[in-house]
Formats: structure tokens, C-alpha cells, sequence
């Protein structure tokens, strides 16, 4: 009887993705499936291969940068073995047809192998056994509900505004997730709001991921190795956030040489290089810069040209800088140091002036900066061939400065006074944090995950010092808002467990403490995922998760504003928390080349926080507890995906059906209401289309009910108290349920060609290439119209909605140089 | 000021200028409301102010009014006829009904007045002229700045708001500083001719006018200029100098003789208790023209700004307010400047 053999997935952890279709190798006499290793890491493609076809089989290769096809050719030159590219596959078989037999297969030994059971295919002829050697587990192998690893190569392939490739608005294409206003990198995940997601640098946590107002995100992708995504099954490591965790991973730094490459693009450009120092260490380090300071100088110059007596200023760039350094001890320990700056600047301003002897001159001023900074120091250390440990110190501070200096001067032949106004303003956020992991696998069938942390958080939420002086007098103030210490402690236990052929489970408690201002607060967060396999291609999964949050995000607007402050939970507010259910099905064919997904979930939220209504009548002087309100929330819904992972063509399509509300007490008088990103239903299709080796085409269209708007339909009748501020009978909004508009269906397709040559490639992009222009809020405006009356026609202003409408058909176009 | 929406507007400027607005008209449910508005004054009798909400889109300033509205008020439980006139302390119930529009509803309690007090005041002279024509005996013109400090005196155990406001008053006018017009005396050869203004008040100068400017509205330039509307949070149940400051203060006066009567000119301060319906209208209308929301959300990058109300309908304010004023007469200022420069 002859015994089909299996798929085995073959996990490697430590891929890193890369774009490159040039290598650089140097090795000799070495095992073939070792050197894959290296190619994956500088091409992101896969491997797909039978698993005895290499058993024995050593290559000798020396290329410097030569195109993947020719270092191929070169490996394989003599071993019985041809190669071919299909899509992000590199897929390898024998040069002749192999022996047919029958047999069993055996149990693989690796830790790392999840093997599939043998089929009885008696007549057959024999198969490959294949190995598939990527970064994702799939879906049918594990106990998780809703977690995704993201390569570079994926977040690279997703065509967004202006061709900056982008993390969060690749994670905005997976169901569940929506983005917040278009084009910003806002991220609402099953219903829950922006601060709810958790962004981590290598497992330590950014509380501003944002740059440019939320265009961009902080994290540069050309140096990104992948990252790991949750959002219904939390490993039992993560808490601090309610809906999200996403965890961003560095490459490591070149073995074999010093390798880099340059990006110049329409609004930024960006270096990065890497490469060993010695034997035993390498560095890796990338920087970025936006443009638009070097690229609005021109215009503004022009503008200010025409009119001597007025100027405006203008100057902003973003840039951020990664550095990280490996160095291995020995064949147990590593260690590693890891560097982040961000950073935000934006100097804008007006000069104005009218000369003579009754002149005067008016200088306003505004300095914003704002951004991260991360340093951090580990290791890692095998412990015996069961345990492995990472122990790591990181300092993490986000800051935002303003300033806003206001100076005029009036003069005349008898007499001359000066005003002057100085406002600064400064928010930050400093973290401490000592943590420990560890990794056992004390069976075959068991795999814990244990490990414990100290985080020392200050935080200053605002210091707001005003400066005002009139001629010789003087008056300084300053808002004397203090800081606040927080120590928190967190230690978490999970075991994933192989049950039994078909069962798999996940369980796990994350233990947290929160001491503020005197007060302790403490949350327990279990986590649970039970998977049942009843045959190869189907696993149904079940979770459940419970989180807590301390921290919460104060915005006033839609943007992504330095003025957001992050702010601990203190006073009368209790931690946010959120427990969630949720069930799934799963399928994937039998090559593993589809994978199809049903995904269900209801979710609770307690102890939500928002500003309540009419906040703003509250003096700032007040402690913000008393701008704010607290209630509940609940998420509900369903993802659907359809996904095609190898061949030329890879992609997917992906449905959300959900719904989310909120209530709190102060809120829309205490009833309940739709969340702002209540969409109903969402469409996500992306299309990567390998053509052939020199050009690759993506295409991404995305489709959803529109966001809810508060619209205030009525006016009433202003009071007129009589003073100058207060003009009687003029119309003013009357108040509405929140939240009671919804806008139009929002869709719109982006596409991207990225084009090879010898050096590096071109990215060419449309963002929104059917150039529907989609509403993004709803405003009131005046509009002139003629009004033909018995007495004849005249002009009228006439009141009149507007849908606001932003992001028309963008292309943009970058060049990529490889060394 | 909008400085906000600049900002905003100049970095997303590819944006904007790419960006579109598309009228239309949404489809929505609702049904017209009763609003209420009345200012209720000390020693004053009520007035209430009845008419409808009406659709945005509708017209600009449609003809609002009510006529089918029956308004009861009410005064510590007791219903008052129209010519009532409230006194400090008095709890105010005001409600209307109507057959078409429903019905609405409103309380407002009348503050005490609280005492003010000039303890300080210094004017300085910036620049003084003086001269003397055939037929003007009496001609001078005098620039100053005044710097002066008020004390409130806060009652104890109650929550209170405040507008301090200014009249300048001179010669026997009592306006906001308008133009004196030249004023003839009999016999018809007598001529006289006075301007004065109390100049600009600094409102930056009082760091309590800016206690409703947190770090969101400083940012976005949102200035206190106008807004001299603020609570007792910071001195509850105590005395709080108020740092005022007039900038380019203006005395002027031309007369065909010398008349010291002409020289009286000053500053009358008035210190309202408001009701907190009365200072949270006023802090709505500053965040609408003066705050960043009004921008944001016209711009559509923030939430909209419903206008604020204690009504029950959501439509209308209903505020009362008390005054106590203290008079700071500048005569002998004036009078001293004048004969320094003659």
C-alpha cells in the first residue's frame, strides 16, 4: 500500500523580508536547505521543496549582488535539482520523475515541523513531500483567532497615499480593521477606538505612531523585518491596550558584507545600511526624512515675493532614525541594542508690517515638535535546548513641545507700545521598563511562555506657562498641572498545548498592577483559544480574552494632532477593560495554496472614557476628570476571508459584516449611540500580481458603509444677551443625537507597480485610481443664489450642507538603489 | 482667531487644493422645537423670548415666532404675573407650551451681586499736547495707559460666575467713547468739543480672563481678546484683585473757554453675577468664534458645535445676571497733565 506523503509547513522565525531580487552569498560546501535561509532574508521569496530532495545535498555559491536567477543557476549547477520562480515561490524538483513507492510517513523530529498525516494513496506514483519555508503559520496550524504576521514584503505591497509604503494602513486591510479619516493612519480595530491599539518597537511600547497629522506612520519599512499582529486571541504577553497588539520586528544586520539601499520618493527619502563588525556583531541602521520643508521653500518664496509687507512661514519635516546593533557572545547568548528617534517639527508663522510714521509690525510665531524616543538593551540566552530567555531595559519617552509667540508694535510720531504673548506648552510621557521572557518547551506537546515586567511611567499630560508684556509690564502664569508617577507590574503564564491529534489549546493569565496617586488598581486577564482540527484542511477555533488599559488618549479633532495627550487613569475613572468571545472556522486547500476563513466576535467594553458632552465649558484649570466621562461599549460582528497565498498571483478578499456602539453617562443624555466608525459592512481586495521577475503589480480596493456623523439639522434662535459678541436672532445649532448621519459608502481602488533592474527598482502608484472622491465628513457653508421675488431678483446667502470630499486620483513614484 | 485652520490648511494643502465640497441636502426626521430665550435682570421685569427651531437648510433667518405659546413663570414654586420683578436670589422657572411646537422648559436661579473695589490705579501718560487759539481757550489732547486692580470679593459657598465690563464716561455724556459731538453753548459764540475713550482693555493682561483657554485653543492662537467672562474656582469664597489694563487711552477737548466741568472723564467698572447658563453661552460662543473647534469642525476634521442651551428642548438660554459697579474718575489726572504741558 502506498502511503502519500504530507505537507509539512516549516516555520523559520527568523525571516526577514526584504525586497531585493539581487544576493549577495558567499558560502561553500554548505548544506542547501541552511542557505535558503540567507536568500529568504534578502528576497522574502518562499521555498517550496520535497523534504528528502535535499537530504545530502551541499551547495558552493559566491555572488556579489547578482540577480537571484543566476545564484540559483550557480547553487543548484551539478546537484540533479532545476529551480522556478512562480510568483514568491521558489519552487525546486528533481531534473527526473521519482520511484514511485508506498510508505509511511514518518513523525518529524523538529520542534519547528508540524507535520500532516499520511494519506494511503495505493498506485499512485510517489510524491514530493513538501516544505514550505515561510514566515506565517497558517491559520489550520494554529490555536490563535485573529492574528496575522506581516512581512515587509507585504506592507510594501500594499499601494497607499503617495507611495510611502506604511504598516497601519496595511494592518487596515485586514477584516476587522478600519482606518480612521482617508489617508490618515488612524486604525479602529473590531469597534474599538485609536488609543485602544497597542504599537510596539520590538516589544517596547510608541505611544505616537503618527506622523504628519496621522499620514505616516513611525515606523520605516525598509527596515522592518515583519510584525505580529492580534486582535481576538491576545498571547497571554500582551495587555495595557483593549482591542490591539502589534508588534514591530527589526531586521538584523547583514552577516556576509555591507549591504544598504536608498529610497528617494515624491515626499520623503530614506538610507539604510547594514553589515557585520567583526565576526560576531552587526549593525543595521536606517534613517528617513520627509521633504516638504525642501519642497514648500520654493512656493512660499514665490508667495511672499508679491506682497513685501506680508510673509508667511512655513517649515516641517518628519524624520526618524532606527539604529540596531547584535553581537553574539556565544552559541547561547546574544545580545542586541536597539535605537528609535521620531521626531515632528513644524515652524510656521506670519510677519506683517506697515511702515511710516504711524506703523506697526506684527510677528506670530509657532514652533510644534513632537515625537519618540526609544532606547533598549537585551538578551537573549538559551538556557539548556528547552528553555530560552530575552531579558531587556528600555527607556522610552514621547514629548511634544509648542510654542506660540505673538509679538506686535504700534507706533506713531509721538508714542510706540509693544505687546508681546508667549505661550509654551509641553506634554511627555517617560517610561522605564525592565522585562523578562521565557520560552520552555518542556514536551513535545507544550509550549510555555512565561515572564514578568516593571514599568516606571511619568507623565507630565500639560504645562502650559503664558508670558504676556505690554511695553514694561510683565504678567507670567503657569498652569501648575503636576506630574504624575505610575508603577506598574505585569507577569503573564500561557501554555500552548498539542492535546491531541485534533486538539490544540492556548491558555493563559496576564497579571497586572497599576499604582497611581495613591491608588492601586490591579486586573486579572485571562486568555484562552481552543482549536479542533477534524481533518487536515479545516480547523474551528474558539477564544476568549480579557484586557485592561490605563492609559487613554484625549483627541479633539480627527487628526493626528500634537496636542493629543496621553493620560493615565486617575480620579473617579476606573481601568478600561474589554472582554471578548469569539469563534472561527477555518479551511485551506490541500496544497495550502487557498486559505478561506470565517471569523465571529462580541465584545464588551467597560469603563470606556470620552470627553462628555459639552466639555469644553469646563475650565481647563479643572483636572480632566472633569471634562470626561465614563461608560460602556459593545462590538459585535463577523470577517470573512478568502485568501490565495503562492503562485504569480497572491491575495485576498476579505468581508467584515459589524456593528459597535457606545453609552456613556454624560453622553448624548446617557443613551446609547453608534460608534463613530460603526461601518456595517467593509470590503478589503488585494491582488499582488507577480508578472515576472523585473514587475510585480498590486492592486488594493477597499469598500465600506460610511463613518457616522453627528449632523445638526436645526437651528435655533440665538438669545442676543446684547453685547457685541452675541448677535440676537442669528441661527445656532441645536443639539442632535451623536452620531445620527451616516456618510455615503466609501470606496476607492489604489494600485502599485513595482519595476526591477540591476540596481534596485521603481515604485510607480495611483492612490485612488478611479478618482472617486470620497466624503469624509459633513460641514455647513453659505452659498450665494439668486432668488427671483414679485419685487424682482436678487442674491441671497443660502444656507447649505456640504460633503466634504478630499483625496482625488495621487500618483507618485519613488526609486529604491540597492547595494 | 483662525490661526488653526491656516496651519491645518497649509499642510494639507495638496490636499485641499485637490479637495472638493459637494452640496447636498440629507435626509433626515425631525420635528420643531420650542426655544426659550430671556436674560432675567435684577429689579428688572421678565421677558421671555418664544419661537421654533427651524431646518438649517430652511432659510438663513426665517420668521421663527410663536404665537400659539402660553408662558407661565415660575418664582420659588409660586406663579408670577408678568409684572414681577425678580429679585436677587430668586428661583426662576420659566416654560411655554405650544399646540404646534410642544412644549419647554427652563430654571435659572438670579445671583447676588457681589461688591467690587477699586484699590489700586495708576495712569501714565504717553503723549499730552496742549494749546491756545484766539477762539479755543481750552485745547488739549492726552494719550495714556492705565493699569488699575479691582478686588472681587467672592461670597463663600457658592458656585459664581462673572463679566466684568467697562463704560467710559465723561463731561456729561455717559457712551461707550464715541466722538463727543461739539456741543454749542448759549450764548452761540461758546464752543466745546470732547472725546474721550478709555482706550483698548488688555485682556491678556488678567490671567483669570484666560482660564477658559486650555492647551488645545492656545496652540491654535485662540486668544482671550473679548472674553472677560470667569469663575470663582481659583479664589472660592475670596478676594481677587482683578489686573486691569487700558492701552492707549484718549482724552481731547477743544472749547471756546475754560470749563473744568469738561475735564470729568473716567471709567465706570461693572462686575455682572451671571448664571452659569449665562457663562457657559458665552464660553460657546468664544470656542465657536474665537476656539479651534469652530474651525475644526468647519473644516470637517472635528466634531460639530451644537449650540449650547438649558432649555429642555435643547433650543434657547435662559440666564439671569445682578451688577455692582465702581466708578474710577480721572479728572484730576487730566486736569495735572494739563497744566504740565501748558
Amino acid at each position: 500500500m502506498r502511503r502519500w506523503i504530507f505537507t509539512v509547513l516549516f516555520i523559520i522565525t527568523g525571516w526577514m523580508g526584504c525586497l531585493a531580487q539581487n544576493v549577495t552569498l558567499k558560502v561553500k560546501d554548505e548544506a542547501a536547505a541552511a542557505v535558503f535561509r540567507s536568500i529568504i532574508e534578502q528576497t522574502g521569496k518562499n521555498f517550496v521543496y520535497s523534504s528528502e530532495l535535499l537530504d545530502g545535498v551541499t551547495v558552493t555559491v559566491d555572488a556579489k549582488n547578482k540577480p537571484l536567477k543566476k545564484v540559483l543557476g550557480e547553487m543548484f549547477r551539478n546537484t540533479g535539482i532545476e529551480y522556478k520562480i512562480r510568483g514568491n515561490n521558489v519552487v525546486l524538483k528533481r531534473r527526473y520523475k521519482p520511484v514511485s513507492v508506498r510508505r509511511d510517513v514518518p513523525k518529524a523530529k523538529q520542534s519547528n515541523v508540524i507535520e500532516r498525516k499520511g494519506e494511503d494513496i495505493e498506485g499512485a506514483e510517489f510524491k514530493e513531500v513538501v516544505v514550505i519555508s515561510r514566515l506565517e503559520t497558517p491559520q489550520v496550524e494554529s490555536a490563535e483567532i485573529g492574528a496575522k504576521k506581516i512581512t515587509a514584503d507585504e506592507v510594501r505591497n500594499t499601494p497607499v497615499l503617495l507611495g510611502e509604503s506604511d504598516v497601519v494602513k496595511s494592518l487596515q486591510m485586514q477584516p476587522g480593521v478600519t482606518e480612521g479619516t482617508e489617508g490618515m493612519a488612524g486604525m479602529h480595530v473590531h469597534g474599538g477606538n485609536d488609543d485602544e491599539n497597542l504599537f510596539m518597537l520590538e516589544n517596547v511600547p510608541l505611544y505616537q505612531v503618527n506622523h504628519f497629522a496621522g499620514l505616516f506612520s513611525a515606523f520605516n519599512t525598509d527596515i522592518i523585518r515583519y510584525l505580529d499582529f492580534f486582535k481576538s486571541s491576545i498571547p497571554a504577553k500582551y495587555d495595557g491596550r483593549l482591542s490591539s497588539f502589534m508588534d514591530v520586528r527589526l531586521k538584523n544586520g547583514n552577516t556576509d558584507g555591507h549591504h544598504g539601499s536608498g529610497r528617494l520618493g515624491l515626499t520623503s527619502g530614506a538610507f539604510n545600511i547594514s553589515g557585520p563588525i567583526g565576526e560576531r556583531t552587526t549593525y543595521l541602521a536606517g534613517v528617513r526624512r520627509s521633504w516638504y520643508d525642501v519642497l514648500s521653500a520654493p512656493a512660499l518664496a514665490i508667495v511672499n515675493s508679491k506682497n513685501p509687507d506680508e510673509k508667511i512661514r512655513l517649515r516641517y519635516y518628519f524624520m526618524d532614525f532606527n539604529a540596531r546593533i547584535t553581537h553574539r557572545l556565544s552559541q547561547r547568548a546574544n545580545i542586541y541594542f536597539n535605537a528609535y528617534y521620531g521626531d515632528d517639527m513644524l515652524k510656521s508663522g506670519s510677519d506683517d508690517k506697515s511702515d511710516g510714521d504711524w506703523g506697526w509690525w506684527e510677528k506670530d510665531r509657532y514652533d510644534f515638535n513632537w515625537g519618540n524616543l526609544l532606547l533598549q538593551g537585551g538578551a537573549n540566552y538559551r538556557i539548556n535546548d528547552a528553555m530560552t530567555s530575552e531579558f531587556t531595559a528600555a527607556y522610552t519617552r514621547y514629548f511634544s513641545k509648542i510654542k506660540h509667540d505673538e509679538r506686535d508694535k504700534e507706533w506713531n510720531y509721538e508714542d510706540e507700545s509693544e505687546t508681546r504673548i508667549i505661550v509654551r506648552t509641553d506634554n511627555n510621557i517617560n517610561d522605564w521598563i525592565f522585562r523578562g521572557d521565557f520560552d520552555w518547551k518542556p514536551s513535545e506537546k507544550s509550549r510555555v511562555r512565561f515572564g514578568g515586567n516593571y514599568v516606571r511611567h511619568s507623565f507630565l499630560p500639560v504645562r502650559t506657562a503664558r508670558e504676556y508684556s505690554f511695553n514694561d509690564s510683565k504678567v507670567t502664569t503657569t498652569d501648575s498641572i503636576s506630574a504624575y508617577h505610575a508603577n506598574e507590574f505585569n507577569a503573564y503564564i500561557e501554555d500552548d498545548m498539542i492535546i491531541s491529534e485534533r486538539f490544540r489549546a492556548n491558555a493563559g493569565v496576564h497579571a497586572s498592577l497599576f499604582n497611581i496617586d495613591g491608588k492601586t488598581h490591579t486586573g486579572l486577564s485571562p486568555r484562552i483559544s481552543l482549536s479542533y482540527r477534524p481533518n487536515e484542511n479545516v480547523v474551528i477555533k474558539t477564544a476568549y480574552s480579557r484586557t485592561v488599559q490605563y492609559v487613554h488618549q484625549l483627541t479633539q479633532s480627527y487628526l493626528s494632532l500634537p496636542t493629543d495627550q496621553w493620560i493615565p487613569i486617575t480620579g473617579k475613572f476606573k481601568p478600561q477593560s474589554a472582554d471578548k468571545i469569539a469563534a472561527g472556522m477555518y479551511l485551506q486547500s490541500g496544497k495550502g495554496m487557498y486559505a478561506a476563513s470565517v471569523e465571529g466576535y462580541y465584545k464588551f467594553m467597560h469603563n470606556l472614557v470620552d470627553y462628555r458632552d459639552e466639555y469644553y465649558l469646563s475650565p481647563p484649570l479643572e483636572m480632566w476628570d472633569a471634562r470626561l466621562t465614563s461608560g460602556k461599549g459593545t462590538a459585535k460582528g463577523m470577517d470573512f476571508k478568502i485568501e490565495k497565498t503562492s503562485g504569480k498571483v497572491t491575495g485576498h478578499i476579505a468581508y467584515s459584516l459589524a456593528w459597535t456602539d457606545r453609552q456613556f453617562k454624560e453622553k448624548n443624555g446617557g443613551m446609547s449611540f453608534p460608534a463613530r466608525f460603526d461601518n456595517r459592512h467593509t470590503i478589503n481586495v488585494l491582488i499582488n500580481w507577480n508578472i515576472n521577475d523585473k514587475v510585480t503589480v498590486n492592486a488594493a480596493w477597499t469598500g465600506h458603509s460610511g463613518n457616522r456623523f453627528t449632523l445638526l439639522p436645526q437651528m435655533f434662535e440665538s438669545p442676543g444677551f446684547g453685547s457685541e459678541w452675541d448677535q440676537a436672532g442669528e441661527g445656532i445649532p441645536l443639539k442632535s443625537r451623536i452620531n445620527n448621519y451616516q456618510l455615503p459608502f466609501y470606496h476607492r481602488l489604489d494600485l502599485s507597480c513595482r519595476v526591477n533592474n540591476r540596481h534596485g527598482y521603481w515604485t510607480f502608484g495611483l492612490y485612488n485610481a478611479y478618482c472617486h472622491m470620497n466624503t469624509i465628513a459633513i460641514r455647513r457653508s453659505y452659498k450665494m443664489v439668486m432668488e427671483t421675488t414679485p419685487s424682482g431678483t436678487k442674491r441671497i446667502s443660502k444656507p447649505v450642507f456640504q460633503k466634504v470630499k478630499l483625496l482625488p486620483v495621487i500618483p507618485s513614484i519613488s526609486y529604491t538603489w540597492q547595494f | 482667531m483662525a490661526i488653526l485652520k491656516k496651519i491645518i490648511t497649509v499642510l494639507l494643502l495638496p490636499v485641499c487644493l485637490t479637495g472638493c465640497y459637494e452640496d447636498f441636502i440629507p435626509e433626515t426626521d425631525v420635528k420643531p422645537v420650542l426655544c426659550l430665550n430671556s436674560l432675567i435682570t435684577a429689579g428688572e421685569p421678565i421677558e421671555v423670548k418664544v419661537s421654533h427651531t427651524w431646518l438649517f437648510t430652511e432659510n438663513l433667518q426665517p420668521d421663527a415666532n410663536v404665537d400659539d405659546a402660553t408662558v407661565v413663570i415660575m418664582v420659588d414654586g409660586e406663579e408670577m404675573g408678568s409684572d414681577y420683578l425678580p429679585k436677587e436670589g430668586d428661583h426662576i422657572k420659566i416654560s411655554a407650551d405650544s399646540r404646534r411646537y410642544g412644549h419647554a422648559e427652563a430654571e435659572v436661579t438670579v445671583p447676588y451681586t457681589v461688591p467690587i473695589e477699586i484699590v489700586n490705579w495708576a495712569p501714565t501718560v504717553t503723549s499730552a499736547w496742549s494749546d491756545e487759539k484766539p477762539d479755543r481757550k481750552m485745547m488739549c489732547d492726552i494719550s495714556f495707559n492705565l493699569k488699575a486692580e479691582i478686588v472681587v470679593k467672592d461670597p463663600r459657598e457658592t458656585e459664581n460666575y462673572y463679566w466684568f465690563t467697562s463704560n467710559s464716561f465723561y463731561s456729561d455724556h455717559d457712551s461707550n467713547g464715541d466722538h463727543g459731538d461739539g456741543v454749542w453753548y448759549e450764548p452761540w459764540r461758546s464752543y466745546a468739543d470732547v472725546y474721550f475713550n478709555m482706550g483698548i482693555l488688555k485682556y491678556e493682561a488678567e490671567p483669570i480672563f484666560s482660564e477658559h483657554i486650555g492647551v488645545f485653543e492656545s496652540i491654535s492662537g485662540s486668544e482671550p481678546y473679548g472674553f472677560s467672562f470667569f469663575t470663582d474656582r481659583q479664589f472660592s469664597g475670596k478676594s481677587y484683585p482683578l489686573h486691569i489694563q487700558f492701552a492707549d487711552g484718549r482724552y481731547k477737548v477743544e472749547a471756546s473757554e475754560w470749563n473744568a466741568e469738561l475735564l470729568e472723564c473716567g471709567c465706570e467698572f461693572v462686575l455682572y453675577s451671571v448664571s452659569e447658563s449665562y457663562y457657559n453661552w458665552a464660553n460657546y460662543v468664544w470656542q465657536r468664534d474665537e476656539g479651534p473647534r469652530g474651525d475644526l469642525s468647519e473644516l470637517g476634521f472635528g466634531e460639530p458645535l451644537w449650540g449650547y442651551s438649558n432649555v429642555s428642548t435643547g433650543a434657547g438660554v435662559v440666564a439671569a445676571q445682578s451688577s455692582s459697579t465702581c466708578r474710577l474718575n480721572l479728572k484730576d489726572f487730566i486736569e495735572t497733565n494739563f497744566k504740565i504741558t501748558e
